[in-house]
């Protein structure tokens, strides 16, 4: 839905910054680990 | 693509990141839980440390972002003006790289055992989910960019889909000796993969350079 031109933007919320921050530092460390866990050899 | 999203200021231009990530770590949880027995759950030390790291990631992420999403759908307000609507070719690229991310996604998913027999390089059942996972996630990103219509909300996601190409074929190159190169589908890999960095790097040029901070409509 488009915000009216009285309407403001819904922003990006506090939370969901911090969210994303957490989220963005877990998966660097699960990239990582991919590489200590994966076994090819069957 | 999350830490880029990081410093948008309106929902609807992260929409992308949340579908992607949305997808990319339930499937993730669901394809580690299926192989558990690959993890070193038994194991001491750094592997150990590594297995729980992983689990910690995938179950704890899928309620962080349940969260967010929550919260970003109770904050007031809607959606911007739509900027730049996305020209008809670059529509049509985005349904062809959902529909072969799709076939193949779900292909990995679902016959893991068949799909090593053509894959580029060597696959466990695990490692071809982890890849399908990926490919499923790229789907839906792509999916989201469409539906979204705008180049200004796609920003971020148009860098991701070079990093993905760039990424994937530093790889390759890197370890070019164990790639299947007999094998058609890996010639097909590297020219999807292209497709990837120089569509990924055009519609960031386009979103990022061209939009700038002051958008104008780029013609269709």
């Amino acid at each position: 839905m488009e915000a009216s031109a009285s309407q403001s933007v819904r922003p990006v919320t506090l939370f969901t910054r911090l969210i994303f921050i957490l989220s963005a530092l877990l998966a660097i460390i699960a990239g990582i680990q991919l590489y200590i866990l994966t076994d090819n050899t069957d | 693509m999350l830490l880029l999203a990081v410093s948008e200021k309106a929902w609807a231009n992260i929409r992308i990141v949340a579908a992607a990530v949305g997808t990319f770590v339930p499937i993730m949880c669901i394809t580690t839980a299926l192989h558990l027995d690959r993890f070193h759950f038994e194991a001491s030390g750094p592997p150990l440390v590594a297995a729980w790291a992983w689990m910690i990631v995938y179950i704890t992420v899928p309620f962080l972002l349940l969260a967010a999403i929550i919260s970003q759908l109770r904050a007031p307000g809607g959606d911007p003006t739509l900027v730049a609507p996305l020209p008809t070719w670059l529509r049509g690229l985005l349904g062809l790289n959902a529909a072969i991310s799709l076939a193949l996604g779900l292909l990995l998913m679902l016959a893991p055992q068949f799909m090593a027999t053509v894959w580029p390089w060597a696959l466990t059942p695990l490692t071809a989910r982890t890849i399908g996972t990926g490919f499923l996630t790229v789907t839906v990103a792509s999916l989201q960019f469409m539906r979204e219509n705008d180049l200004r909300r796609g920003r971020v996601g148009a860098f991701s889909y070079a990093l993905i190409g760039a990424l994937q074929l530093t790889a390759i190159a890197r370890y070019s000796n164990t790639v299947l190169w007999d094998r058609p589908a890996s010639w097909l890999y590297v020219l999807f993969m292209l497709g990837f960095l120089c569509g990924g790097l055009f519609t960031a040029y386009m979103s990022w350079v061209q939009l700038g901070d002051e958008p104008r409509a780029v013609p269709a």
